[in-house]
């Protein structure tokens, strides 16, 4: 069964299925939050998965189901945000940084020096942003697939991704404490995204 | 409100104080976590990031496949608790919250990771939770119980929702409250070790304050025995102040342990057991840390850490706003040696706790000094040396008053103000004082020796002792000032220290036998000998800026001496209570008590009291009254009672100072120079600012008399004495630049008039002085808008109005005219008006309008007139200025030409030919009167001149226009900045009425010299450029 028919199924009932796509994405999803929402990562977790369950039209218009997942993640995070913002209604997420948004550092990950200043670089640009450089190096997904998880088009992904890395060398460049720090950041930002990712999934 | 989930077992800090998403920890703040130095040391072993794949990932994945799917999963559990969430985790484990189903009730577990122990650590690590188990106290998060899981040791925790001490304390905080948290926390300590456990890894991440239930604001200490755990393993961390590589890589294996070489005892570091004083001594660097917001120890490095606290010395207190006592004992709490420690953790907290000092602290912040600047005189109150009395005072050494202990005390104590020259204000005064309280041995020393060998008698042996009983007072009373200092005591404790009165009075066998304040009475000498003391603590008080506080003093003897009915001690006290008021500027109050103190000195016969009384009364009544008549009448009487104290330099220098300001303030500048210059030769009567006062008032007076280069020479005289006795950051310093810089000005080196108050500005402590503070910047803006710098202007003034109080009145008006200029340089010309307006108008109704504080803002104002427009109100302004000298039959004078000059600078812009021919008139009168004046008035005729032949521009005449500014150039060129605006504007006047004589040839050198000028002044002067471009070009024609 491929991801769509085991959450078919898991909306009928089979919880068996559930658990098996559960069990197959939650480290993705867990590695979305995880820079996002600090020590809330994992009921947040569980808060996507439910919301899934309950998404039913929007499925069929999916090709994938990864997309689909982030999308849903994503909006399980912006209500948070919004439900932590309390009153402030409107969350733009083009504008907002998670370091705005005040959330936690991620203790898991910050223990080189070169990735601590990636994790809190990626806070510090705007959280789509953010979530577009993640999912981009991260979770391996292409232009068209964050495209549809994000509800854009693939060419403004693509300028986005651009613009994002700027935006993360110059959070960088600004919190960087030493230029030789800075500068093995940035050169690396791939690397060190690659070594985030294969630790996440190993 | 910040929640966090306390009780952690790992040391990771971070994830201890995870707070929830909405409001997070700022992750800025842990840039400057003392933790952070452990980065440069701690390169991450490759692949070190914790993978989803841990246990605990695993555990968490289980519970949340448990929630998602309860019908297929039971809850994850740990003994019999179940899982409900992560807190936190780190290097030494897991918290996890729980729920303890038997007890219905939430818990916190910590599950230790099996592989970071070894099994002797853990058993001892079990056996330490057991005992912990058994402390009941309301600072200690209590263990419920210890188990083990899979063959994880656990322990679960009472559950508390609250922050960490270091996330509290990173919130400004009185001391008081921060000593209050601690010392809580420090009684769950002393709990502890009661119960024979000790923490060794006590630090602000190990303590919280519970932000919900019923216990809520209550400081709980965590983590006993517990995230020292990996050291228990047996690694040694330092050899030699070198940590060992084991202990630095268990240090970067686990991460979280970073923080905590920061607090550790040096015994720790050196691998010795820790004991109860270990964990002193990390709580004592934990309130220090939060006292000072920095650690009594630091380094770049561990390895410079560690070499820090085993062998650095301790900084003298960061901050004087925490008091010398609890310094002390934390210095205490924090030796090297643990058997110099506190015996207790307990002891430790009472002396804390105990606040004996709430009474010293109520002393107000007290005055400056008394100086008038801008309006005139210099006014001095001070105190004179002591006479001496026959009392059989007790004998006292000066072991606790003033001696090496006291001296390091004053350092540290002055090192904790934070003020940036407090080392050098230290060593100067100590050393000052270290001489005076040598001179006071000697001078016991030799009285025993004498009376020994016969050579006095028992009745001077009494008086000596006495008179040396009462410098001691003050010597107390100032060594007492100085080891709580604040910066304003500091800034005066060089000066206090240097007007100690003079021992040598004391060995003055005629003065002591001829002072009349030696009751014949036994019964009295004790209570007049206790006054004098007390007035001399006051006196010391006083030197020191607490005003206030010495003028309590004295107005209270002055009362007890009246109940008493010595007149002599009456007359003392309220002399000092007179002078106090003088310097406080309370000027009725000042009479009264010198009113006071001349009848009772006369009537006892104390004249050498009544003289000095006269004299400060005459003062009083002359500068500050306004009352020259009653002046003259006292200053005749002083004049033979000074002329009968021959020997008393400092009454001596006291009348012919003050005498001297008598007479400038009446204008008789000769005479106030004589008697000024006199006053100025005597040497050891007068303290160094005394001295340096009759230096400025003698600058004034040369002032006064346009005598500039000489003006010049006196102010810096007068500043550089004072540099060189009291320092170079004494606020005095502040009140003389200005004097000087406007000498300066005024010969025409505006820059470096400009350079000499910029220079003063940057001192260290500069925007602190208040009153004094505000001059300087007044006239360094003044001196701004000239060259169109209406920015720095503005920003100056503005700086100078926050340092002055409402009542400041003459400093205001000036500051106010000049921020209306820069306002309207800045495009603001509404905002400039109504500034303009109100401040020349509050200074000519409080001053009067021929005051020089109205006539110097309005003459700032009317120069300035094109910049900020609306020029008719301040034609009208001037025409009653003029009107008002005139009535006053001052036409003659300085002041007079200046505002005729003004006001033909202002009529030369009116359309009417009438006024123009006006402004001509007027400026060639205004040129005649300060031709005829003597001293040195080039600049202002240089000026007049320039008024005047624009003004013959105007209506035409243009040969003489020419002629006139010709002339004028030639007076302003050799003395003024080359590329003074002003200058430009004179040398593009003369070349208009040049080439409109068809003397273009003359013109051209005139044109190029002002356009090199305007270019160089910047875009500021973009217009005047263009226009001599234009004239060039017309020239070239």
């Amino acid at each position: 069964m491929d991801d769509f028919q085991l959450l078919q199924a898991w909306q009928s009932g089979d919880d068996r299925s559930g658990e098996r796509l559960f069990r197959r994405h939650y480290r993705s999803v867990l590695r979305f939050f995880h820079n996002k929402a600090g020590t809330q990562a994992h009921d947040l977790v569980q808060r996507t998965f439910l919301a899934c369950l309950e998404a039913r039209g929007r499925i069929r218009d999916q090709r994938s189901f990864k997309p689909f997942l982030f999308g849903v993640a994503r909006n399980v995070l912006y209500d948070h945000y919004r439900l932590a913002r309390r009153d402030r209604a409107h969350l733009v997420a083009e504008e907002v940084t998670v370091e705005d948004l005040r959330p936690t550092p991620s203790s898991l990950l910050a223990q080189a020096r070169e990735v601590e200043l990636l994790l809190r670089g990626l806070r510090r640009i705007p959280l789509e942003a953010q979530m577009i450089l993640e999912m981009y190096y991260w979770e391996g997904m292409r232009a068209r697939e964050i495209g549809e998880a994000l509800e854009m088009p693939e060419n403004t992904v693509r300028t986005k991704i651009r613009r994002s890395r700027l935006r993360l060398e110059a959070a960088i460049a600004e919190i960087a404490e030493t230029p030789a720090l800075r500068q093995s950041t940035i050169a690396g930002i791939e690397t060190w995204a690659r070594s985030v990712r294969e630790a996440l999934s190993a | 409100m910040r929640l966090v989930e306390a009780a952690t077992l790992c040391a990771d800090e971070r994830a201890v104080t995870e707070p929830d998403a909405d409001v997070g920890e700022d992750p800025e703040a842990m840039r400057s976590d003392p933790f952070v130095f452990a980065d440069t040391q701690a390169t991450p072993p490759a692949g070190a990031f914790p993978s989803l794949d841990s246990p605990d990932e695993r555990r968490m994945e289980e519970v949340l496949v448990a929630r998602l799917f309860p019908q297929r999963h039971n809850p994850v559990t740990i003994g019999r608790y179940r899982v409900l969430d992560r807190l936190g985790h780190g290097g030494m484990g897991v918290v996890y919250s729980a729920y303890d189903l038997e007890l219905d009730r939430r818990v916190a577990i910590k599950l230790l990771l099996a592989d970071r122990l070894t099994t002797g650590a853990e058993r001892r690590l079990r056996r330490e939770a057991q005992a912990m188990a058994k402390v009941a106290h309301a600072n200690v998060v209590s263990v419920i119980e210890v188990g083990e899981h899979g063959g994880q040791t656990f322990v679960v925790m009472e559950y508390i929702r609250g922050r960490s001490l270091s996330e509290w304390s990173a919130e400004r905080r009185g001391w008081r409250e921060v000593v209050d948290v601690f010392t809580q926390a420090g009684r769950g300590l002393a709990a502890a070790h009661r119960a024979g456990v000790i923490h060794r890894d006590f630090k602000p991440h190990n303590v919280m304050i519970v932000d919900e239930g019923p216990d809520v604001g209550r400081v709980k200490v965590l983590d006993f025995g517990l995230a020292r755990a990996a050291e228990l393993s047996g690694a040694e961390p330092a050899v030699n102040g070198e940590p060992t590589a084991e202990f630095a890589a268990r240090l970067t294996a686990t991460g979280a342990l970073m923080g905590t070489p920061a607090y550790m005892a040096p015994e720790q570091l050196q691998g010795s057991p820790a004991d109860e004083r270990s964990d002193q001594y990390s709580f004592a660097a934990s309130l220090y840390e939060a006292l000072y917001a920095e650690l009594p120890f630091k380094g770049d490095s561990l390895a410079a850490l560690i070499r820090e606290v085993l062998e650095g010395e301790l900084p003298p207190p960061p901050s004087a706003a925490v008091p010398t006592r609890i310094h002390r004992l934390l210095v205490r709490a924090l030796s090297r040696d643990p058997g110099a420690r506190f015996e207790s953790m307990s002891a430790l907290c009472d002396a804390l706790t105990d606040d004996p000092g709430a009474t010293r602290r109520s002393f107000a912040l007290a005055a400056t000094l008394s100086v008038v600047v801008g309006a005139g005189a210099w006014g001095l109150g001070s105190f004179a040396a002591d006479g001496a009395d026959p009392c059989t005072g007790p004998t006292f050494e000066l072991g606790g008053v003033w001696d090496d202990t006291r001296a390091a005390e004053v350092r540290a104590s002055f090192a904790a103000t934070g003020v940036p020259y407090a080392e050098e204000a230290a060593t100067r005064t100590i050393r000052i004082l270290d001489d005076y309280a040598g001179e006071w041995s000697a001078g016991r020393r030799e009285a025993c020796a004498e009376h020994q060998s016969g050579a006095i008698s028992s009745d001077l042996l009494d008086l000596q002792t006495a008179c040396l009983g009462r410098r001691r007072a003050g010597l107390s009373a100032l060594s007492d000032l100085l080891r709580e200092a604040d910066p304003t005591t500091l800034e005066r404790s060089t000066e206090a220290a240097a007007s100690l009165p003079p021992i040598a009075a004391c060995r003055d066998h005629d003065g002591l036998l001829g002072d009349p304040l030696s009751p014949r009475e036994d019964a009295l000498k004790g209570q007049v000998q206790g006054a004098r003391e007390r007035i001399a603590r006051a006196v010391a008080l006083a030197s020191a800026g607490r005003l206030d506080d010495a003028a309590e003093v004295t107005a209270e003897i002055a009362n007890e001496a009246e109940s008493l009915g010595f007149l002599p001690l009456i007359a003392e006290a309220q002399l000092r209570s007179g002078a106090l008021a003088v310097e406080r500027r309370k000027t009725e109050e000042a009479e009264r008590a010198l009113s006071r103190a001349i009848a009772a000195a006369l009537e006892s016969g104390a004249d050498r009291l009544a003289a000095e009384a006269l004299i400060r009364r005459f003062y009083v009544r002359g500068e500050r009254l306004g009352d020259a008549a009653g002046a003259a009448a006292d200053s005749a009487f002083a004049a033979p009672l000074v002329a009968r104290f021959r020997e008393d330099p400092y009454l001596r220098w006291l009348y012919l100072n003050n005498l001297g300001v008598l007479k400038l303030m009446s204008r008789e500048f000769a005479e106030a120079r004589r008697l000024l210059e006199e006053a100025s030769t005597i040497e050891d009567g007068p303290t160094p600012a005394e001295s340096a006062g009759t230096l400025a008032n003698l600058g004034i007076v040369a002032r006064q008399r346009s005598d500039l280069p000489v003006a010049r020479e006196h102010f810096r005289a007068a500043r550089q004495h004072i540099e060189r006795t009291l320092g170079p950051e004494h606020p005095m310093i502040a009140a003389l630049v200005p004097h000087e810089a406007n000498a300066i000005a005024d010969l025409g080196r505006t820059d470096e008039a400009r350079t000499l108050l910029r220079d003063l500005l940057s001192r260290p402590g500069s925007e602190r002085s208040a009153h004094i503070g505000a001059w300087p910047r007044i006239n360094l803006a003044r001196l701004e808008l000239a060259p169109r710098r209406y920015a720095e202007a503005q920003a100056l003034a503005e700086a100078a109005l926050g340092l002055l109080e409402p009542t400041d009145i003459a400093p205001r008006v000036q500051a106010e005219v000049v921020l209306a200029v820069a306002s309207a340089g800045l495009g603001d010309a509404e905002e400039a008006r109504l500034l303009r307006e109100g401040a020349l108008t509050r200074g000519a109704e409080k001053y009067g309008v021929t005051s020089v504080t109205a006539i110097s803002a309005l003459l700032a104002a009317a120069r300035y007139a094109d910049v900020v427009g609306d020029t008719e109100p301040l034609e009208a302004r001037l025409r009653r200025a003029l009107a008002a000298l005139r009535a006053e039959n001052r036409l003659e004078e300085a002041s007079a030409a200046y505002v005729q000059c003004a006001l033909a600078n202002v009529l030369i812009g009116s359309p009417d030919p009438g006024e123009q021919r006006e402004a001509s008139e007027l400026a060639a009168s205004a040129a005649a009167t300060l031709r005829s004046l003597e001293g040195d008035n080039v600049l202002d005729v240089g000026d007049a001149e320039v008024s005047r032949g624009r003004a013959l521009f105007a209506v035409g005449e243009h040969a003489s226009a020419a002629a006139a500014l010709l002339g004028a150039i030639e007076l302003l060129e050799p003395r003024v900045d080359a590329d003074d605006p002003r200058l430009a504007k004179a040398r593009v006047a003369a070349a208009k009425a040049l080439l409109s004589r068809d003397r273009a040839s003359e013109a051209t050198p005139l044109l190029d010299s002002a356009g090199r000028s305007y270019a160089a002044l910047g875009p500021a002067f973009a217009v005047e450029l263009a226009e001599v471009e234009a004239l060039r070009r017309g020239a070239s024609r």
